[in-house]
């Protein structure tokens, strides 16, 4: 069974503070990490291989020190790696960045599973798997939490507007892996040692992919940042119980919380 | 000159540090309390190969050197002192024996399944009258054909309770003294003969089993003497010199924790109308211990570096040690005062790492060794010769 | 206004331009137990508000569903309606779905499309951008109108919603859209609005390759502490084990788990798993309960990068309020009753 696996590099958020009072963004901490979907995508992978075999491919699209996370895909137990990286390819769009993908994964066809991330963490998008399914024309499982092959038949648990389900398909197929699904393991000490020392990682390039300057131009441009106000702390409310309890749910509605 | 840290240092640098904050961290308190580092804390740090960083890959180990296993040491020495102790006397002095003077059969029999954490090593030197004076020790192995009967005591042995393989310091020709009469052996905690006495109860690191060993007539085959007979001596400064490195590692770690979690309180504590963090006297504070935790970081990774390319480092070694463990405790202690009064408390992480920080400046050779160590090496270079 | 009848006024060639142009703002719905869910009525009054400022209609789509809902979109805004069903349609499965929607929007064209950032719009939304090789905005915040370039301003959440950029995409069409439901203000029915609902059936759609099972009840295990989006929180101030318990099942019932300070662990009504602050759990929960909690510091550094705080204390000085988004004085245990009352009491 051979499955592709998509990862993203992205800046830890974890790094990064926003001040709303003076609408700036700041890295406190500048590291960067394997998208945490994109690394649980990677780890329901590797349980598939686990149980039944496969070849593992890790492929990402990026700067060059996305090699790091394809170093650290390869570390936990990823078979191989790609990294398309070009500097005909910076700045782009959602819609371009899928396209890219998906022209890659065919050539690493023939594939039996193409795993991905549900969302990103650092641009909140999550259209990417959805696009390459289409664009692959494979059936598509999305907010996967757990996945087993029973037969050629994949089982899934997904979460369908936040509550768990169900579902099969037969493969080629393409998952997309909640960032909810287990979290990833941690790559064994000696196998990080060889995934540099040893491991090769194919670099892409745009020509590779027989991508021209037309299909690349974005077309998605950003009119700015607009900042929520700041958390107003301290209001304190006395009354009646089930007064109280009242506005306690006013509130959590208003911050849709229920 | 480049300092940048080879990549695949820096991804296992994280995974390590992932795994401490995740896996040890929630633990520490209870590790404390209970006087035990979970068994499944052991394994789990195994089966990533912790329990054998810097031994190569052929026999179990990491293959990440005396680098790759300094910056574990850091980063279990930032959440738990205990287990600190529990993988450095394992991995450090106890398999390091081995791995330095060991025959190839040896580490194919010893060395491997330690390095792979599926068994636990223990370094035996100290006894009753044998500390600083490590010469003097009396645990004698007398010849009986092709084997060796072995009999005394060792003390203060950490891992001493869970230990599997020792590699113990015995007097083989009393008239001889430390140059030619003593001998290492490699000793198998299940042989007849072998057990564990006395547990100390002690101020800190009290997760770590530290105890007597009792030798009553153990028979070792002449195939586990470790290293050159006679040259026991050569064998445990060997030992022991290169172990001093990543303990002052660890000892970075603490200090680095002290000031991080200083920082954190300053931050929230408020008094007289602010966080005290904006007293100066408490950034004095924060200032000095940070520069110190950067001189000692230096001094460590470049002693690292000089074990892993060949280059002579006892005297450095030394240095970690003795500074590593003087700054852990300043830095302890200057977070204990951060905190107050809260800092007196065992709800506070500060009030165990104070406790456990002690032992660094005592163990492995006392400061006051190390400052000879230290001296010696530089009078040699002066033409001087300094005896103890 | 019928585009068609306009077209036969001024004739054919003039028209042809407008012909291939995209116009008209659509909203694909979804329907509950009691008509539209909620979110479409107020993805529909937004559509109708830019819709107004762009001069052109709104139509909304809806699959499998009784002209009942039909009428319903009419009356929160929308123009025609498009009941799609057929062979393949009967219950969600992306394929159908999304072919017997692109095959509505190659003939419609409409210049946007919006869905609600629900499962279905999450599933339909990009396959369908895909094919159109066109853009989406998704889990948008607010929508708005770029009148000089005749295009859709999107706001969208960045870094989990800790800030958000807004998008547009000037010249490529349709342009597609999820929103995050319960952004948008509740709008106002019109019974008496006008409009067609047509019901459009397809024959020939590809069969869906995913099997929905039903629901899962093994029940997934519960995440640790620290990745748990809602916390309530039990300190000595809910009294007793009753006190305990209602903190439990309010936590059940948001979705989320219980926890509690080094007081409540000391009377024993949590585990050590369970304690949160300097000597236990770092947490970073979207919602964080704290019920007869003092605030001491020990604590608050267990809690400090929680987005919503609200606490319950007796005591009005109690050191949390400062630092809550909302303090209730009153007795925790009573609110911690009145609250899984209604809990109870509102529907699903």
């Amino acid at each position: 069974m051979r499955i592709v696996v998509a990862i993203k590099q992205i800046l830890d958020p974890e790094g990064i503070t926003v001040n709303r009072r003076r609408e700036r963004i700041f890295i406190n901490r500048e590291e960067r990490i394997i998208n945490p979907a994109d690394k649980c995508a990677l780890e329901a992978a590797l349980r598939l291989k686990d149980a039944h075999g496969a070849e593992v491919i890790a492929l990402s699209l990026g700067k060059p020190a996305a090699d790091d996370a394809l170093r650290e895909a390869l570390a936990m137990g990823a078979d191989s790696a790609v990294l398309i990286s070009d500097k005909a390819l910076a700045g782009m769009d959602a819609p371009t960045a899928a396209m890219v993908l998906a022209r890659a994964i065919e050539r690493l066809a023939p594939f039996d599973l193409v795993l991905a991330g549900q969302t990103a963490a650092d641009t909140g998008g999550d259209q990417t798997a959805g696009r390459l399914a289409e664009l692959l024309g494979l059936p598509q499982v999305l907010q996967a939490l757990e996945l087993s092959l029973d037969g050629g038949r994949l089982q899934v648990v997904r979460l369908w507007d936040g509550k768990p389900v169900r579902a099969a398909v037969s493969l080629p197929a393409l998952v997309a892996v909640s960032p909810l699904a287990p979290p990833a393991r941690y790559p064994h000490g000696a196998r990080i040692m060889n995934a540099y020392r040893q491991m090769q990682v194919s670099v892409w390039t745009a020509q590779d992919l027989g991508l021209t300057p037309e299909e690349l131009t974005p077309n998605i441009e950003s009119r700015g940042q607009v900042f929520p106000p700041e958390r107003e702390l301290g209001t304190v409310v006395e009354g009646p119980p089930a007064q109280m309890a009242g506005e306690i749910l006013s509130l959590l509605r208003m911050r849709r919380l229920i | 000159m480049d300092f940048t840290l080879p990549k695949e240092y820096e991804l296992l640098r994280r995974m390590i540090r992932d795994f401490a904050r995740q896996e040890i961290a929630p633990l520490a308190k209870r590790v404390d309390v209970q006087e035990e580092v979970p068994r499944e804390v052991i394994r789990k740090a195994a089966e990533l190969g912790m329990m054998g960083v810097p031994f190569p890959q052929e026999y179990g180990g990491m293959g990440a050197g005396e680098l790759g296993y300094c910056i574990l040491m850091e980063e279990i020495g930032k959440v738990c002192t205990s287990t600190a102790t529990v993988i450095g006397a394992h991995t450090g002095i106890g398999a390091m024996a081995i791995y330095l003077d060991g025959t190839p059969e040896q580490k194919k029999k010893y060395l491997t399944p330690l390095a792979r954490g599926e068994k636990i090593a223990a370094f035996a030197l100290t006894e009753a009258n044998a500390g600083s004076d490590a010469a003097a020790i009396r645990t004698r192995a007398v010849r009986d054909g092709d084997d060796f009967i072995l009999t005394g005591s060792k003390m203060f042995i950490t891992n001493g309770p869970i230990a599997d393989i020792v590699s113990v310091m015995a007097v083989t020709d009393p008239s001889l003294g430390p140059r030619g009469g003593i001998t290492a052996f490699i000793v198998e905690m299940d042989w007849k003969g072998c057990s564990v006495g006395k547990v100390e109860d002690k101020m800190g690191i009290r997760g770590s089993g530290t105890s007597e060993l009792i030798f009553n007539e153990v028979r070792v085959p002449k195939e586990n003497i470790l290293g050159q007979f006679g040259a026991g001596f050569v064998t445990f400064m060997k030992t022991l010199d290169v172990g001093r490195v990543s303990l002052g590692a660890a000892c970075l770690g603490g200090a680095q924790a002290a000031l991080e979690r200083s920082i954190q309180w300053a931050k929230a504590r408020t008094q007289f109308g602010k966080a005290i963090v904006h007293n100066q006297s408490i950034q004095w504070m924060i200032a000095n211990m940070a520069t110190e935790i950067e001189a000692l970081r230096s001094l460590v990774y470049r002693t690292a570096w000089m074990v892993d390319t060949g280059q002579p480092f006892t005297r450095y070694a030394a240095m970690c040690k003795l500074y590593g463990s003087e700054v852990a405790s300043r830095c302890i202690s200057q977070a204990v005062q951060i905190y107050g009064a809260l800092g007196y408390s065992r709800d506070v992480e500060v009030e165990r790492m104070f406790r456990d920080a002690r032992i660094a400046e005592i163990f492995e050779g006392t400061n006051e060794i190390q400052r000879i160590v230290i001296a010696s090496d530089i009078m040699r270079q002066e033409g001087v010769r300094i005896s103890p | 206004m019928d585009l068609d009848f306009l077209q036969s006024l001024m004739g054919g060639e003039e028209m042809a331009a407008a012909e291939t142009a995209y116009q008209d703002i659509w909203v694909v719905g979804e329907v509950s137990g009691e008509g539209l869910t909620p979110a479409t009525r107020a993805l529909l009054g937004k559509a109708r508000d830019m819709a107004n400022a762009l001069g052109v209609y709104v139509k909304g789509v809806l699959f499998s569903a009784p002209e009942s809902a039909g009428s319903e979109m009419i009356s929160y805004g929308a123009d025609t309606v498009y009941l799609l069903e057929g062979a393949g349609l009967e219950s969600f499965a992306v394929e159908p779905y999304a072919e017997a929607l692109a095959r509505q929007i190659e003939s419609g064209r409409p210049e946007i499309v919006l869905f609600n950032a629900t499962s279905l719009g999450g599933e339909l939304a990009p396959r369908l951008a895909a094919r159109f090789r066109a853009p989406l905005f998704t889990h948008c915040m607010d929508l708005g109108i770029d009148e000089a370039q005749r295009a859709l301003l999107a706001t969208v959440p960045r870094l989990g919603g800790e800030y958000y950029e807004i998008l547009i995409s000037p010249s490529l069409r349709p342009q597609f859209a999820t929103v995050e439901p319960g952004v948008l203000p509740a709008p106002f029915a019109d019974p008496y609005r006008f409009g067609s609902v047509e019901r459009v059936t397809f024959d020939d759609l590809p069969a869906g390759r995913v099997e929905m099972l039903g629901p899962y009840d093994d029940g997934l295990p519960e995440p640790p502490l620290s990745r748990s989006r809602v916390i309530v929180c039990v300190g000595r101030g809910v009294q007793d084990t009753e006190g305990v318990e209602l903190a439990r099942r309010l936590a059940a019932k948001l979705g989320g788990q219980l926890a509690g300070t080094r007081g409540a662990l000391d009377e024993g009504w949590i585990s050590e798993e369970q304690l949160v602050g300097m000597a236990g759990r770092t947490v970073r929960p979207a919602l964080y309960i704290a019920c007869g909690v003092a605030g001491a510091i020990q604590h608050m550094l267990g809690i400090a990068k929680t987005e919503c705080l609200i606490a319950i204390n007796t005591d009005p000085k109690a050191e949390i309020f400062p630092y809550a988004d909302l303090g209730v004085v009153a007795d925790a245990k009573a609110v911690l009753e009145e609250l899984n009352k209604k809990l109870d009491n509102t529907p699903a």
